[in-house]
């Protein structure tokens, strides 16, 4: 394998060359640095690049290993975090003109959880304002491209995890997830994105959206991966009082069960009710290899399930503009244009329309749980459409024209108000060459059955590894 | 459903400077979160509690 290859492998692949001492952490951080320099100032991933960090850090990890330290299958992997997750004495912008300059004096917990496991932080990925926005056009720092085609959306919020990890400028990242912000540019840049159950993963330490909606997960280029990172950042934190006091089981263990005997919904009612025809061959495709695979598959309903995006839009609007308030009221100026208008709509929620959209996410919820009783997993499309092209509002689907800040999120935002995990595992290109994502969702802190799905399409797949030309 | 007068009496009573465009953009955003969540019949929703402790009740069964 040539020196330059390495950042192409996935993080499976890495460790074990760096535990058999094969490869050194230096060397790939080495390489990974590079390739961001190249490609950085073209598909703008990064906000800030931590070279002399990452150097320092892939040192101590060369020796520690050297020395027979080895502490596990991230130690002297080269990953990055979505520029709204607290770095100590790393400036954290969440992607905005307001924090431009905001050094914080601690990691997020997530962060402090991933150097533990020896991994090494390469810098800070672009993302939408505040995450506040499903496209990832930042007026701040510019769109993170998307590397299938450059004039096109990465998708949002975490676009700039998504963009990084699919043109292998990091091994993996760290997204965050409100409505749908780690799946959509998993879906729109090719890549796994995994959105654990509610509680699963601390939010300790990283700018909230929506205190009641927020989710932290991996991005990465296979299912394993994601997998091996969340079974380091997943668990109870005594700093954050959403999480669960839930055991987290071996991830990595779990992957290989198959899916025979498993049960798929496939919820055909709004999920494919507005839908580009080329994204719902793909995912009816993996529906059938599933079933190939020995799974069954029947249709379900999911009750409400179009009135979700309305209920999440309220309470991330009463909780974000609570977050924001302050900044609202002394700089509304220094808000990108879409952004400030989605916080000045939460000065006009009423008590009465938050606390209801509170209890009809428990309605639903109930409701999502009743169904996943009968099956095992719900399978649908991830977006309803591939990636747009930079600075345009509307798509055709179908007969019909869409705005596309309504439709990327239409199809994830239910597991957020539900709580449950989801993952966006990529299922093939459209004619243009632009990846479709497949999306599974699974019981409350169920992650292993999801990624145990995911991993059985993922290994089957026609097409194999997708790689983007960028 | 507010009226874009109590709307605009809203914005100026706490100090936020919207053109009239962009109150028509939160009317209209507004009614529509508002009729939707009202599309829940109130026999189906009426006893409903609001989810406000689900991480605690996860916590417990664990």
């Amino acid at each position: 394998m040539k020196r330059d290859d390495l950042c192409f492998l996935t993080i499976s692949e890495l460790s074990g060359l760096i535990r058999s001492k094969e490869i050194s952490p230096v060397e790939v951080t080495e390489v990974l640095l590079n390739r961001i320099e190249r490609l950085n100032p073209r598909l703008n991933a990064y906000i800030t690049v931590t070279k002399e960090e990452a150097v320092k850090s892939a040192k101590a990890a060369e020796r520690a290993i050297k020395a027979g330290k080895y502490l596990g299958p991230l130690h002297g992997v080269p990953i990055a975090v979505k520029d709204l997750m607290n770095t100590k004495g790393v400036r954290t912008t969440s992607g905005s003109k307001i924090l431009a300059d905001y050094v914080p004096n601690e990691d997020a917990t997530v962060v402090q959880r991933l150097r533990r496991a020896g991994a090494i932080v390469l810098g800070k990925l672009n993302l939408h304002e505040f995450a506040f926005g499903a496209t990832n056009e930042n007026p701040h720092y510019g769109p993170a491209r998307n590397p299938w085609d450059i004039d096109r959306i990465s998708g949002g919020s975490s676009g700039g995890s998504g963009v990084a990890t699919a043109a292998s400028m990091c091994m993996g990242s760290l997204g965050t997830d409100t409505g749908g912000s780690i799946r959509i540019p998993a879906s729109l840049c090719g890549i796994v994105g995994l959105k654990p159950t509610y509680g699963r993963v601390s939010c300790y330490g990283v700018t909230t959206l929506s205190w009641s909606l927020d989710h932290i997960g991996p991005m990465t280029k296979s299912v394993e991966d994601a997998a091996l990172m969340l079974q380091e950042i997943a668990g109870w934190d005594p700093k954050d009082a959403t999480t669960a006091v839930q055991p987290v089981p071996n991830y990595s263990r779990a992957l290989r069960r198959g899916v025979t005997g498993l049960k798929l919904g496939v919820p055909k009612t709004f999920f494919f009710d507005i839908l580009d025809g080329q994204v719902e061959k793909g995912v009816m495709d993996a529906v059938r290899l599933l079933e190939r695979l020995g799974a069954s598959v029947e249709e379900v309903a999911i009750p409400y399930v179009e009135l979700s995006r309305s209920a999440a839009l309220t309470i991330v609007a009463g909780e974000a503009t609570s977050y924001h308030e302050k900044y609202l009221s002394t700089q509304p100026e220094a808000y990108g244009p879409d952004v400030r208008m989605r916080l000045e709509n939460g000065r006009f929620v009423l008590a009465k329309d938050y606390v209801k959209a509170l209890r009809f996410k428990r309605l639903f919820r109930e409701g999502v749980e009743k169904v996943l009783k009968k099956i095992d997993v719900l399978v649908t499309p991830t977006t309803p459409i591939a990636a747009t092209k930079i600075g345009e509002t509307t798509v055709k689907v179908g007969d019909g024209t869409e705005e596309i800040r309504a439709m990327l999120p239409r199809l994830t935002t239910p597991f957020n108000v539900s709580s449950m995990p989801a993952i966006s595992v990529p299922c093939g290109l459209t004619s243009s060459g632009l990846p479709i994502g497949l999306q599974i969702a699974g019981k409350p802190f169920d992650e292993a059955t999801v990624l145990s799905v995911a991993y059985a399409y993922e290994q089957n797949r026609p097409h194999g590894k997708l790689r983007p030309p960028a | 459903m507010f009226s874009k007068d109590t709307l605009r009496r809203m914005a100026g009573d706490q100090g936020a400077k919207l053109s009239e465009t962009q109150l028509d953009l939160v009317k209209a955003q507004l009614d529509k979160l508002r009729e939707d969540l009202g599309k829940v019949p109130q026999g189906v929703i009426g006893n409903v509690q609001p989810e406000m402790s689900y991480e605690k009740r996860e916590a417990r069964r664990g």
